[in-house]
């Protein structure tokens, strides 16, 4: 017969996950006891022996403070029963035994359900994955969970030559969690996060920005499995190419490090140390352009099959940025950030002190890569703030303007020929937040209005095509050329979407 | 080198993402900031003040950057003045320091790590200078690089103009509160760190002094004291020439000042864009 029984997880547990650290640990210890406290595992507990599971009665006790609700159907006379585990949606069924109001389960049953390695040293046993151990011992409450001493409620027993323990504390050893009637074997990241990057329709790399020290993870939408990718500061500005394979940085010597993301792999890939600034790949995955040089006085390419860097522009004009290339690979737009010029005496005496603002401000220029030594041609003059602004294949040069005095409500998206000569709003009747151009030459937008955020194509003409709409604050976004893939920090949280299905793959 | 985990990519399916894969920053909706900032001073934060202005417009898209750079002095004096509300500075103006009184009813703001470094054309043959040995070069009683290991050549001192903070805490930092004596021949002030890159570079047999970050292969940064000019040994408290780079305003910020120097130091700012640009993000100090 089939019983349910629910898994009191009184939390104790003083391990903690070698990812983080012991302050942030700290920090949310009251927050997981809260957590583990409302937790209601449940599980379908068949008996083993027929005879004395038909004669027990249904047993139940309502959720205390830090406990969770035990509901047993059965109890059991032989204290030996199969219960039947979900993880990951996959279920498995596990040896269990009852010692007072605990559950406990056969250690190793718990660890083929967790995709755990097993290990048995006669007087102790072992729980191993990929990132976590449980090193448990007969009889003993204590127990090291990723090396560090951390305690069961209820000591682990032997039946019958099987060690038995508890499952909240186990689960979360080896990283996982409990969630409601479902076990992850992986805890779903908690925190505030940025920067998405898409590397393929099922991943998506973001940073946390809440954890003391950097950490870049990637999210899978199929399984919600997260995986650390790296710790370091400037690896969190990894820019990743098109195709997903690769993903460049510069490091705090300003050389490109160049990351494998199929191996994980990383290297150098220019020594060069010159400053560079806001890489981007072209749309084939071939090259990086950026800002180079102390004053982004240039424009610098490194081409995939090589490994040194070139000055394509080197014009003087300082304060160069956002370097974007068209889909097609022949031309490009940057910024350039005109300064204002101060001016005063040799001996920098403060009546003398004048500055002119009146040019201070973004401009667009463009840039033919077809032809060497090509010189820039100034696209824009007025002295809107600029923003987004990329080129398509026609030669349009795509950007959000914003007023900041004010008298233009809307963020506007507006597009500009190549010449310079005809400017036109592409989209002003809501305000624009975002914009981008896809490596098949599709411009995609996002939009705000009282009815929330929307993401949107846009054609040569303006006319959108609704990809998703969310009613949250959306602050980034990264999306695929025909919309199947969509990844966007909504309330600080990481959602992926996907055939117009929102998966939030945070917490 | 292997910083990142092994890890199974899945199959990649075709598909077409954004030509920059980090798709980029969106204005909050209903983000309600705007206004125009006005920062002008010192020439060494100016890149990074352009390149945190660009992020942060992204976030308030109506607020509008007018940045300029003139030496630091023209910081805390342009504010003082009115006519900026932001004054980039290389030293806490707030305070006296030498040659220079304090701005009073200034607050500063501290927005960066400077390093500096002693820095030689690349014919110099020296590696190595002492405290004593810069006094003596920049008061003009050493003269020729023989007298501390060089060849038998003229050394061509250059330095930055009066009101420079580079200057200021080169002075104070490096000469030990020396002083810097202007002479008749192989002398040369310049304005802005760009310009003590260039004249270095393109003078044989000169020194100078710079901000670490414009320190690359056509200039050579020597050891002061032994010590390396390196971001690691200012953390270890091994290099002493270095600084916070300020911003002063006339009171506490308010507004979009507020939320812009709040921005600049922010941990996600100075750790990943800050240290980019070869500064040293502030909570590196201890």
């Amino acid at each position: 017969m089939r019983s349910l029984l629910t898994i009191p997880c009184e939390n104790n547990i003083r391990s903690s996950n070698p990812l983080h650290n012991p302050k942030r640990m700290g920090e949310k210890k009251s927050m997981k006891k809260n957590m583990l406290g409302k937790v209601i595992a449940s599980a379908l507990v068949t008996a083993v022996v027929t005879t004395t599971a038909a004669s027990a009665a249904p047993v139940e006790k309502k959720p205390t403070q830090g406990t969770a609700s035990v509901e047993a159907r059965n109890v059991l006379a032989n204290p030996v029963v199969n219960a039947t585990l979900s993880v990951d949606g996959i279920k498995s069924v596990v040896k269990s035994i009852k010692s007072g109001s605990q559950v406990l389960y056969a250690a190793s049953d718990l660890a083929n359900a967790l995709g755990a390695s097993y290990i048995n040293s006669g007087s102790s046993a072992t729980l191993l994955n990929e990132f976590h151990t449980a090193e448990i011992f007969a009889s003993s409450a204590e127990f090291k969970a990723n090396g560090k001493e951390a305690k069961f409620v209820t000591a682990p027993q032997t039946v019958q030559g099987v060690l038995y323990v508890e499952l909240p504390a186990i689960v979360d050893a080896l990283g996982g969690e409990i969630d409601g009637t479902e076990v992850k074997s992986v805890k779903v990241l908690e925190g505030i996060f940025s920067a998405p990057r898409l590397i393929n329709n099922a991943a998506v790399i973001v940073n946390k920005d809440d954890a003391d020290a950097t950490e870049i993870y990637q999210l899978r939408a199929a399984n919600n499995k997260n995986e650390i990718l790296s710790t370091v500061d400037e690896a969190a500005s990894m820019v990743v190419s098109p195709d997903g394979q690769y993903g460049v940085y510069a490091d705090a010597s300003a050389q490109l490090i160049l990351v494998n993301l199929h191996t994980g792999t990383s290297h150098v890939w220019s020594s060069d140390n010159s400053v560079k600034m806001d890489l981007v790949w072209t749309a084939d995955s071939k090259k990086v352009y950026f800002a180079q040089g102390d004053k982004q006085e240039k424009i610098g390419v490194i081409e995939l099959s090589g490994s040194s860097v070139k000055s394509i522009l080197s014009d003087k004009v300082e304060n160069k940025a956002e370097p974007r290339v068209s889909a097609d690979g022949t031309k490009m737009v940057y910024t350039v950030n005109v300064t204002g010029v101060a001016d005063s005496d040799k001996e920098s005496t403060e009546e003398s002190l004048k500055i002119d603002y009146s040019k201070a401000g973004s401009q667009l220029f463009v840039l033919d890569l077809t032809k060497k030594d090509a010189k820039p041609v100034q696209l824009t003059k007025a002295l809107d703030n600029k923003l987004f602004a990329n080129v398509l294949n026609d030669g349009r040069v795509v950007y959000i303007s914003a007023d900041p005095d004010g008298k233009v409500e809307n963020d506007v998206l507006k597009a500009i020929s190549a010449d310079g000569k005809n400017l036109s709003d592409l989209i002003a009747d809501k305000n624009v937040l975002w914009s981008a151009v896809t490596t098949q030459d599709t411009l995609v937008v996002a939009t705000e209005d009282a009815s929330g955020v929307t993401i949107a194509q846009v054609s040569a003409q303006g006319e959108r095509k609704e990809l998703f709409k969310i009613k949250a604050e959306v602050s980034e976004i990264s999306v695929s050329a025909d919309g199947s893939t969509i990844a966007l920090i909504a309330d600080g949280k990481v959602l992926i979407v996907q055939n117009g299905q929102a998966t939030t793959l945070t917490k | 080198m292997n910083v990142f985990k092994k890890f199974t990519v899945l199959t990649l399916a075709t598909m077409f993402v954004i030509t920059s894969a980090f798709a980029g920053s969106a204005a909050a909706a209903g983000d309600t900031l705007k206004g125009k900032i006005t920062i002008n001073g010192s020439t060494a934060l100016l890149p990074l003040t352009l390149q945190a202005a660009k992020e942060f417009q992204k976030l308030h898209p109506k607020v509008s950057f007018a940045a300029s750079g003139k030496g630091s002095v023209t910081g805390p004096q342009a504010v003082k003045k009115g006519i900026a509300d932001i004054g980039a500075c290389d030293w806490d103006a707030s305070t006296d320091v030498p040659g220079f009184k304090a701005f009073e009813g200034q607050v500063a703001n501290k927005v960066a790590v400077i390093p500096f470094a002693t820095v030689v054309n690349k014919n110099v043959g020296v590696d190595n200078l002492t405290t004593e040995q810069l006094k003596g070069i920049y008061s003009g009683k050493i003269t020729n690089w023989k007298d501390v290991g060089g060849a038998d050549e003229d050394i061509v001192v250059i330095t930055r103009a009066f009101g420079s903070g580079t200057r200021v805490n080169y002075q104070a930092k490096a000469l030990g509160g020396g002083d810097i004596v202007k002479k008749s021949k192989n002398y040369k002030e310049v304005g802005s760190s760009g310009d003590m890159k260039t004249a270095v570079a393109t003078t044989p047999n000169s020194i100078g002094y710079i901000d670490l970050v414009y320190v690359s292969g056509d200039i050579k940064a020597v050891k002061f004291n032994g010590v390396e000019a390196t971001a690691e040994n200012v953390i270890n408290g091994k290099y002493k020439i270095w600084s916070y780079g300020y911003y002063m305003t006339k009171g506490q910020p308010t507004g979009e000042v507020k939320a812009f120097i709040e921005y600049i130091q922010n941990k996600k700012f100075q750790t990943t864009t800050a240290k980019k640009m070869k500064f040293i993000p502030l909570s590196a100090m201890k």
